[in-house]
């Protein structure tokens, strides 16, 4: 059986973080029906297209994260279109939503009104920053909220500005944060008689990643700042870490105290070029370190840094792409990069979810349903519309 | 009827989730650990046996003076110092297994079967438990013996590779990125595997690889790589659909604001809030093809004005503008957020060592939520109680434990 065998969802909202909720809920199991108004792209456009096809279908963003989804189209913005979305709610488990905190509002989506109308709904309402709050109507976007987080300021080098991150981060720890909740209140027994809801921020799911630097400064005064690629291990400079360039592009450098000093040695490195006190302390001699590395990477290849370091007991790797990353040979063994068919596109890849739950054959692939392809079976056999009722919602164009 | 405007947790007794569960953790420092955490914030009893040094970052974090990062890491768990290398010690963990709903272990997987953790034989002694093993790549395949660090796991993932921009080059994301996201995925995948077990009394054993943690939230990107052959490599506040799009100086040292304008008619409300300054009329910046290709310089001239302003001041200006905007807030600025303290993600957190701690909420918490936070144990703090209200041994049992140094007393003893 697949964890969330039985449980239907229904997900609203082009939020990203609502989006990545629906897929991580897909790939454990649940139905999910996402709901999408006609002819409408959203914030799709801004990952870009398919090559020759500037449509929805050919939106890469929805490529991504619609795989393995039921898709209904229903113009929700009407007032046919919102009753229609509420029947829906009132028979499902779960309903996602990433519209917005205005326009959840307008559409009678409050946390009260949707438990009047199912009580055993459980509810995550995914934003930027939260349903309430001083920058709860704030236009943000990845970069501007991700800076809330803390996060951007501390990403990049000391002397430059931030750097924004390379992919919605925090639209993603979102998205798992809301799944976490989602499958914990759907374990909630019949003596849990409190809020089914989730109130998930951005903001605040990125600023998890933070990781006690917040706390760090009511603590002890210590404001962080960016470092680069120098790991800040708060333990006397016993932890050096860099990313320098090899022969085929750049390897992950790290040790840690006089072990992994030691090991350089092993490597064939001259450490006696490098001050007394990196014996200890390789993290307060950073440059120097650098220097002596430099040279023995220059001739080797990433994979060749990774297994002789491995055999000395030294962490070090290649630095990868992402489409390396899902196609080294842990990933192929593993089989972390799997292949969906798309109905336009043929078989497209995905990156299998790290959670792997049993119940799955073997080579089976999500389908990817075009959007409104669940129309009729949603409006039928969900709602038990009858054929005339669904010409009528057609012709009123609601759906 | 559900009362949604009761908040979960707000006392002792007030349900919260995952009430009635309990979890065993067998980990040290971030991954294992915090995935627990947040299943002791969603109410599960997490019993953390530690190792007759206890976890290491117990151990870091002292040296350091930074007793709060431990606490973040574990906050609300109980505490048993058990030495699994010996068969009292295993004996102790399997009979703690079989009272047990999960587990979840980040220890190396080269060790797990010398300490009685093979899925094989805790599935023996409950076939419903979930066993999480999470490691740096996965403990099954051919790097399956192969270890990592915080950077290298980063490194492997792909997010180095994309993170960062011209100047820098490759990146390593701050801090603990990859552990933290694998401990949220561990804390899923328990959730998650809970239901099917109550359902089919049969429990699973999940292998979460820290890599394959970060490189799912690289989706995108791979299938921007591998399908539309777009190298990934650092593009740092380059946006093909914003400019200006990244971070300009203001007031202050190191103070920043994100500015991100979409559409043109967010670069006409931007020269409308900049005023007077000749260079917002400049025809190069007109159109945002025009602004893309004029990326170098259009962000000069906007630093140029922008370091003349405070920047929570300028945010809220740009914000009543309708203008994406936010201050890069510093750690400091964190603390104090005007959004994070009205929510209460800033919980206060008792603690052995001095002033409660500020300790971050987990973020899928259920709303309104007042979540009572219970620190951090003491190493063994809680033996007495596990050995002899929970799994029943004798007194005379649990002191020749202590003696032998099968297990740790509690430290007031």
């Amino acid at each position: 059986m697949r964890p969330l065998e039985g449980v239907t969802a229904v997900e609203v909202g082009d939020l990203v973080a609502a989006q990545y909720c629906g897929q991580l809920l897909a790939s454990l199991g649940a139905r999910v029906i996402r709901i999408d108004e006609p002819s409408q792209p959203g914030r799709q456009h801004q990952a870009g297209f398919m090559p020759g096809c500037l449509t929805p279908e050919g939106a890469i963003r929805r490529l991504h994260l619609a795989a393995g989804k039921d898709s209904a189209t229903v113009r929700y913005s009407c007032a046919e279109g919102t009753a229609l979305l509420k029947r829906l709610l009132a028979r499902a488990d779960v309903l996602i939503e990433g519209l917005g905190g205005e326009q959840a509002a307008q559409l009678g989506l409050g946390f009260e009104e949707l438990h009047s109308l199912n009580d055993d709904l459980v509810v995550a309402s995914l934003s930027w920053f939260g349903r309430e709050g001083p920058y709860r109507d704030y236009r943000a976007t990845d970069l501007t909220c991700s800076a809330l987080s803390g996060y951007v300021y501390l990403n990049g080098n000391p002397t430059r500005p931030p750097v924004n991150l390379p992919v919605p981060l925090g639209q993603y720890m979102a998205g798992l944060s809301a799944a976490i909740g989602i499958c914990a209140l759907l374990l909630a027994g019949p003596g849990y008689d409190a809020a089914k809801c989730l109130d998930v921020s951005v903001q605040e799911s990125l600023a998890v990643q933070i990781a006690g630097a917040a706390t760090d400064v009511v603590r002890t005064g210590n404001n962080a700042r960016r470092a680069g690629n120098r790991m800040v291990a708060r333990n006397g400079g016993r932890t050096y870490t860099g990313i320098l360039p090899c022969a085929d592009g750049h390897a992950v450098i790290a040790l840690v105290g006089e072990a992994d000093y030691l090991r350089l040695a092993q490597l064939g490195l001259n450490v006696g070029e490098l001050p007394p006190g990196a014996r200890q302390r390789p993290g307060g001699y950073p440059d120097d370190v650098d220097r002596l590395v430099i040279p023995w990477l220059a001739s080797r290849t990433r994979d060749q840094v990774t297994a002789e370091a491995q055999v000395v007991g030294l962490h070090w790797s290649g630095v990868l792409s992402p489409g390396e990353a899902a196609t080294t040979e842990q990933a192929r063994a593993r089989r972390a990069l799997r292949h969906y068919k798309h109905p336009l596109f043929g078989p497209l890849p995905f990156v299998a979810p790290p959670i792997r739950p049993p119940g799955r054959p073997a080579g089976d692939s999500p389908a990817f349903h075009l959007l409104g392809a669940d129309n009729e079976a949603v409006l039928t056999e969900d709602l038990g519309l009858s054929p005339d009722e669904v010409r009528a919602l057609v012709s009123n164009g609601v759906i | 009827m559900t009362d949604v405007s009761k908040p979960a947790g707000t006392s002792a007794g007030t349900p919260l989730p995952l009430d009635g569960t309990r979890v065993i953790e067998v980990g040290t420092m971030v991954a294992g650990p915090y995935a627990s955490a947040i299943l002791s914030d969603l109410g599960a009893e997490v019993i953390k046996l530690e190792s007759p040094g206890g976890d290491a970052l117990r151990r870091s974090v002292k040296f350091a003076g930074t007793e709060h990062w431990f606490s973040e890491c574990n906050r609300g768990k109980q505490s048993l110092g058990v030495d699994l290398t010996t068969a009292r010690g295993r004996d102790v963990l399997w009979r703690l297994v079989a009272k047990s709903d999960a587990i979840i272990c980040n220890l190396r997987p080269d060790t797990l079967p010398k300490l009685g953790l093979s899925y094989r034989k805790l599935s023996t002694i409950n076939p419903r438990l979930i066993v999480v093993q999470v490691s740096a790549f996965g403990s099954k395949g051919p790097w399956g013996q192969r270890r990592g660090t915080a950077p290298t796991i980063d490194g492997s993932s792909g997010i180095s590779g994309i993170n960062g921009d011209e100047e820098t080059g490759p990146l390593k994301p701050p801090n603990l990125f990859g552990d933290i996201a694998a401990a949220f995925f561990a804390a899923l995948g328990v959730v998650a595997a809970l239901r099917a077990a109550r359902s089919t009394g049969r429990g699973e054993h999940i292998d979460l690889a820290m890599t394959e943690s970060v490189t799912h939230m690289l989706g995108e990107s791979v299938f921007r790589e591998l399908v539309l052959g777009q190298p990934g490599i650092p593009r740092g506040n380059l946006n093909d659909y914003a400019a200006p799009h990244g971070c300009y100086p203001c007031l202050g040292e190191d103070s920043w604001i994100a500015i991100a304008i979409e559409c043109d008619e967010d670069w006409r409300r931007l020269a409308e809030a900049i005023g007077d300054e000749p260079w917002v009329k400049d025809p190069d910046y007109a159109t945002m093809p025009s602004r893309q290709a004029n990326r170098a310089e259009l962000d000069r001239d906007l630093g140029c004005w922008t370091e003349r302003h405070d920047a929570d001041e300028l945010m809220v200006k740009l914000q009543n503008t309708g203008l994406a905007s936010g201050v890069a807030s510093s750690p400091q600025r964190v603390s104090t957020d005007a959004q994070l303290t009205f929510r209460g993600y800033f919980g206060t957190t008792e603690n052995t060592y001095g002033p409660p701690d500020p300790i971050p909420r987990f973020p899928g918490r259920p709303w309104p939520s007042d979540v009572d936070r219970r620190r951090a144990p003491e190493y063994s703090e809680h033996a007495d109680r596990i050995l002899g209200d929970l799994l029943e041994f004798s007194r005379a049992e649990v002191d020749s434990m202590y003696e032998h140094k099968v297990c740790f007393p509690p430290p007031d003893r």
